[in-house]
């Protein structure tokens, strides 16, 4: 028991190693292409990880650094709000109702598929410049994975336990609360972890249309200042905060999660 | 007044007349040429305190005889009454214990037992104590806090029978609950629920 304990350690050890110098590789790749302009002499040491990091340390010491990140996660999470607030009561009543499903499939499908990005013009007339419409834009990307997850959790609960429940002497308000909200849970988190990555995807386009603070607007700011070392440190931070929030979800999920 | 006198009547007659009884019900699925009929015309009696067995082969309309019982289907044709009035719905009363345990697999064994006192308004500490009771009585003592996948068969099946005694129905309908766990598993269970039955006299039907 000892022995098949330790050799688990042992695994999970290697394979935090494994990730370590893979990510190691990575940046030392990146690091030699840049020195050795392998890409050409456009893209010289100011575009190497090294540059990069100095720039994100000198950013975090002015405090750039944490006002852009502030106003994107703020963006963010208000959109990602709207996504849940609407989705996830729409995908409990699309899910409910078999015919509901139907009459929505093919629609949500179709808007879930057509890009945010495409509604650039639509979201500028309704909302004006400003938040508002990058809000907007992260709500619509995230709303659709929160409603086809949840409905699709809904529609699969047990036939058992709703009529177990009845049996027990329970309306339709109690095998809501009981049974069809916990039963679909899961997969109400599995859709906003979705929505979590389409969302945080769609944020730095939206955040180049006409709004003067947030991580895309640094891209588009360092770029115009030729400022390519503070570029490199801007996109490091959006994938590094991208990582984190699917991390927050993941684990979210396991604790939600009553199948594994 | 005239209310507590027909109350009190009513409990006189209650005494005499049968806890269930079954008067010609039919049930048919479908209609016209593709109609199927799920069960012909059945008359049938059980008193308070009987053990009432039916039998027959699959597909001869027992467990839509049981639905019609616990109320999850109305007749066609003919009446159900159980304690004098009309079936007209499910009611924790007339419980049917299902051939698949229905437990809920997010809740622990103890929150699965609880479930039918919450639906009842029984205050939080009075169902702990009872489920808790109700799990030792049934050899589940230590396990209060298992999730129905880390519980075999045989302690599962014994879950749902502690979550259907725990509102203490008038009438326990069992539906071949003891079909999905082994032969010797299952003896041990009908002695288990003859015992029961024996000391609370609850009448039954399977």
């Amino acid at each position: 028991m000892s022995g098949l304990k330790s050799s688990r350690s042992e695994g999970a050890a290697r394979r935090f190693l494994l990730r370590i110098a893979g990510i190691a590789l990575f940046l030392a790749a990146w690091q030699a292409a840049t020195s050795f302009e392998l890409l050409g002499p456009v893209f010289g040491p100011a575009f190497g990880p090294g540059a990069g990091g100095r720039a994100l340390l000198a950013m975090a010491r002015s405090g750039v650094l944490f006002e852009q990140t502030e106003a994107s996660l703020g963006r963010f999470g208000l959109g990602l709000l709207l996504a849940v607030v609407i989705g996830g009561p729409l995908g409990f009543i699309v899910g409910y109702f078999r015919s509901l499903e139907e009459l929505t499939t093919v629609v949500f499908q179709i808007l879930r598929m057509t890009s945010p990005l495409a509604l650039v013009p639509i979201a500028l007339i309704a909302f004006g410049v400003g938040s508002r419409p990058v809000v907007f834009l992260i709500a619509y990307a995230a709303v659709w994975p929160v409603v086809l997850s949840t409905a699709h959790g809904v529609s699969r609960v047990s036939p058992a336990w709703k009529r177990m429940v009845r049996g027990f002497g329970a309306r339709d308000g109690s095998v809501l609360r009981k049974v069809i909200v916990p039963a679909a849970l899961p997969e109400l988190v599995q859709g906003i972890r979705l929505a979590v990555g389409v969302g945080w995807i769609v944020l730095v386009p939206a955040e180049m249309l006409g709004v003067d603070s947030g991580l895309g607007y640094q891209i588009l700011d360092s770029r115009d200042r030729f400022a390519y070392d503070e570029l490199v440190a801007t996109i490091l931070v959006i994938g590094l905060l991208g990582l984190a929030l699917d991390l927050v979800l993941r684990r979210l999920k396991e604790l939600v999660s009553w199948t594994a | 007044m005239d209310g507590v006198n027909l109350r009190a009547r009513a409990s006189l007659l209650a005494e005499a007349l049968p806890l269930i009884s079954v008067e010609e019900a039919a049930r048919t699925f479908g209609a016209g040429p593709r109609a199927i009929e799920a069960l012909g015309p059945v008359s049938f009696e059980v008193r308070s305190g009987e053990f009432f067995c039916i039998v027959g082969p699959s597909g001869c309309g027992k467990s839509t005889l049981l639905d019609l019982v616990a109320g999850f289907e109305r007749p066609d044709a003919g009446r159900v009454l159980v304690g004098g009035r009309p079936v007209l719905g499910p009611d924790p009363r007339r419980l049917l214990l299902f051939q698949e345990h229905a437990l809920l697999p997010w809740r622990s064994a103890r929150a699965n037992v609880e479930l039918g006192l919450e639906l009842a308004g029984v205050p939080r500490a009075d169902r702990r104590e009872r489920a808790r009771g109700l799990l030792h009585e049934m050899g589940l003592a230590g396990f209060e806090n298992a999730r129905p996948r880390e519980l075999s068969g045989g302690m599962r099946q014994r879950v749902s029978i502690a979550r259907a005694l725990a509102v203490d129905p008038d009438v326990l309908l069992m539906d071949e609950p003891l079909g999905a766990v082994d032969a010797l598993t299952r003896l041990r269970l009908q002695d288990e629920l003859l015992t029961l039955q024996r000391r609370g006299a609850r009448p039954s039907s399977w």
